[in-house]
């Protein structure tokens, strides 16, 4: 029978998976990919905890998240877009034209 | 009017988002040339915004006048509607309609598309809205969110401009990584204290230990809102996203987004989270001190003044940070005072800066370099003399605003103890007199490089708007400041006489 920690870890799992991807990926949909990765790990904490406290805020929390990660979504894909659209290339490391 | 009373503290927000919704059909159904309508549509709903704002405001002091079964209900409607929430929601109301009127002329000149631009600028305000009259972390995060996406798209607006898709790409991809941080941070605390509620999560930390979970939690909090108001070292996105947005959007940015952030960290440290102080305390003082110097001296550097803004945008945010570091157990109001003081200054007067380059900067904002500047003194002698007087409040010179801004905050974090960190904040205050003065010698001293452009003439709503910004920045260095009580006890002139005594 699973209980909370193996759930928590699973979620923290994720979220430093997501972590990691974010940092060392080039590719600009992969980078988004790892976001969402991260909060798809938040999500499962939150309701991981919500069941713990037998509450529902976490359960309405992770609704919200999921909601706002759709959301994140659009931006990202029509940016991903746009940029594309301008330079050919997704790869993060040709976007540096402002240093300092 | 009973039942106004009730909806009243529902108005600001509601309107905020009918508005932004009512332009977005609006630029549906206009025909494309009457599109130039929707400026003076969105110039309406900003100022009906301050209006309403007001309007609940005095509202709320009728309460007591209703019959006595009613009040306790009516008191629940104004829960969220505190005297910081307003002071918030007029301040952001106040940055809303200056965008707008920059705006309407810097679109004319650049010909980008009025589309959404305005029904976006809308919803980050009501964004903002929800995050400043927030009292728990889940509707504190929507808000955040709901100004993060308007803005993310309003940074990228000029689509086929390089330097603007690269801010956008690092905002964006900065900004998401912190939600998702502060997100975690968020499901942690919620993981400890088993609530989301900012009062309870602070009465439970009364009563118990924060422990390993809660701790990181904080943590996680702290990097996130880190990322999202600029503080060393994650603020590397700040000076891409603000050279790459439109003007008007950098000023907004520094301005509302700025000051929402803040108002943010206020609710997160100051109430949530206030009894654990000891736990975050010397984190936020090295983020202020490791945030000044490195604004300060990369802002000396800059040789793009929008850049340079942003770069002194993070100093500014340091001394804001010292400024929380001083909040204390006693819930003690006169430190609030001084950071709202210290906002209220710094966002009028920044958003008379952003207005006159948002004019100067001319046809594809190519005047963004020091040197554009020379000789503005005669070419512009209004503009120019706006510019120095904003730039001597922002060093601090006395009598100008800035000065009391930074003198309140200074004493208050003396006051709570934090003498090393106030002594490395004048010397830094110090340090910016470089650059800041930098502009005010390449406008009235260096020659003009430029003198057979034809000179154009400021549309009178500039003028107008760097009037307005001048006049507050000397009026808060003058009169007595008490915002609807949220300010109590400043009162600038006395404080002179003060000073004059101690002499």
């Amino acid at each position: 029978m699973p209980g909370i920690t193996h759930y928590l870890t699973v979620s923290a799992l994720l979220f430093f998976l997501g972590l990691a991807g974010f940092i060392s990926r080039k590719n600009m949909f992969m980078i988004f990919l790892s976001v969402e990765l991260m909060l798809n790990g938040i999500n499962l904490s939150f309701v991981a905890f919500s069941r713990f406290f037998q509450a529902l805020d976490g359960h309405v929390f992770a609704f919200f998240v999921i909601a706002i990660a759709a959301a994140e979504a659009g931006i990202s894909l029509a940016m991903i877009i746009l940029l594309y659209k301008n330079r050919q290339t997704i790869d993060v490391d040709r976007f540096n034209i402002m240093k300092g | 009017m009973d039942n106004l009373i009730f909806i009243a503290p529902y108005l600001p927000l509601g309107l905020a988002i009918l508005s932004g919704i009512s332009l977005l059909l609006l630029q549906v159904f206009l025909p494309l040339k009457q599109r130039g309508w929707l400026t003076y549509v969105a110039l309406i709903e900003a100022a009906l915004l301050i209006l309403a704002s007001s309007l609940s405001f005095l509202l709320k002091g009728r309460v007591s006048s209703l019959p006595a079964e009613l009040q306790p209900q009516a008191m629940a409607n104004y829960q969220f509607f505190s005297n910081i929430a307003l002071f918030f929601y007029l301040l952001l109301a106040v940055a809303l309609l200056a965008t707008i009127l920059i705006s309407a002329v810097y679109l004319e000149r650049e010909k980008l598309v009025y589309g959404e631009y305005y029904a976006l600028l809308f919803f980050a305000t009501s964004g903002m809205m929800v995050l400043v009259s927030a009292n728990d972390l889940m509707t504190l995060f929507i808000g955040l969110e709901i100004m993060s996406m308007s803005v993310y798209a309003l940074v990228g607006y000029r689509r086929e401009n390089p330097w603007s898709n690269e801010g956008l790409f690092k905002y964006f991809l900065l900004g998401a990584l912190a939600s998702a941080l502060l997100l975690y941070g968020i499901a942690l605390t919620y993981g400890t204290t088993g609530t989301v509620s900012l009062r309870e999560i602070q009465n439970f930390y009364l009563s118990q230990p924060i422990g390993p979970l809660g701790s990181m939690g904080l943590i996680l909090i702290l990097t996130g809102l880190g990322f999202k108001v600029a503080a060393v070292p994650f603020h590397s996105w700040s000076p891409d996203a603000y050279q790459g947005a439109p003007l008007p959007i950098t000023g907004f940015m520094a301005t509302a987004v700025k000051a929402a952030a803040f108002a943010l960290l206020l609710k997160i440290l100051g109430e949530g989270f206030l009894v654990v102080r000891s736990y975050w305390l010397e984190i936020v003082m090295v983020l202020s001190a490791l945030t000044m110097i490195t604004g300060n001296v990369l802002a000396f550097v800059q040789q793009n003044i929008k850049r340079m803004l942003a770069y002194s945008s993070i100093a500014h945010t340091g001394y804001l940070l010292m400024g929380l570091s001083a909040l204390n157990l006693q819930n003690d109001n006169q430190i609030r005072s001084a950071i709202l003081y210290y906002l209220f200054i710094y966002v009028v007067s920044s958003l008379g800066v952003f207005t006159a380059l948002a004019q100067l900067s001319g046809q594809g904002e190519k005047y963004q370099r020091f040197e554009d500047y020379a000789g503005l003194g005669k070419r512009h002698p209004f503009s120019a003399l706006v510019l120095t007087l904003l730039m001597f409040s922002f060093i601090g010179i006395p009598p100008l605003g800035g000065f009391f801004a930074k003198y309140y905050l200074f004493s208050e974090a003396l006051r709570q103890g934090q003498g090393l960190l106030v002594a490395f904040a004048i010397f830094n205050s110090i340090l910016s007199i470089a650059y800041y003065l930098r502009l005010v010698v390449v406008m009235y001293f260096q020659p003009d490089a430029r003198s057979e452009e034809t000179r154009q003439s400021t549309p009178v709503t500039v003028s107008m708007a760097l009037a307005l910004s001048a006049f507050c920045t000397l009026w808060a260095g003058f009169a007595p400041v008490n915002f609807l009580g949220v300010i109590p006890g400043l009162s600038p002139l006395v404080e002179w006489l003060h000073i004059a005594a101690i002499f």
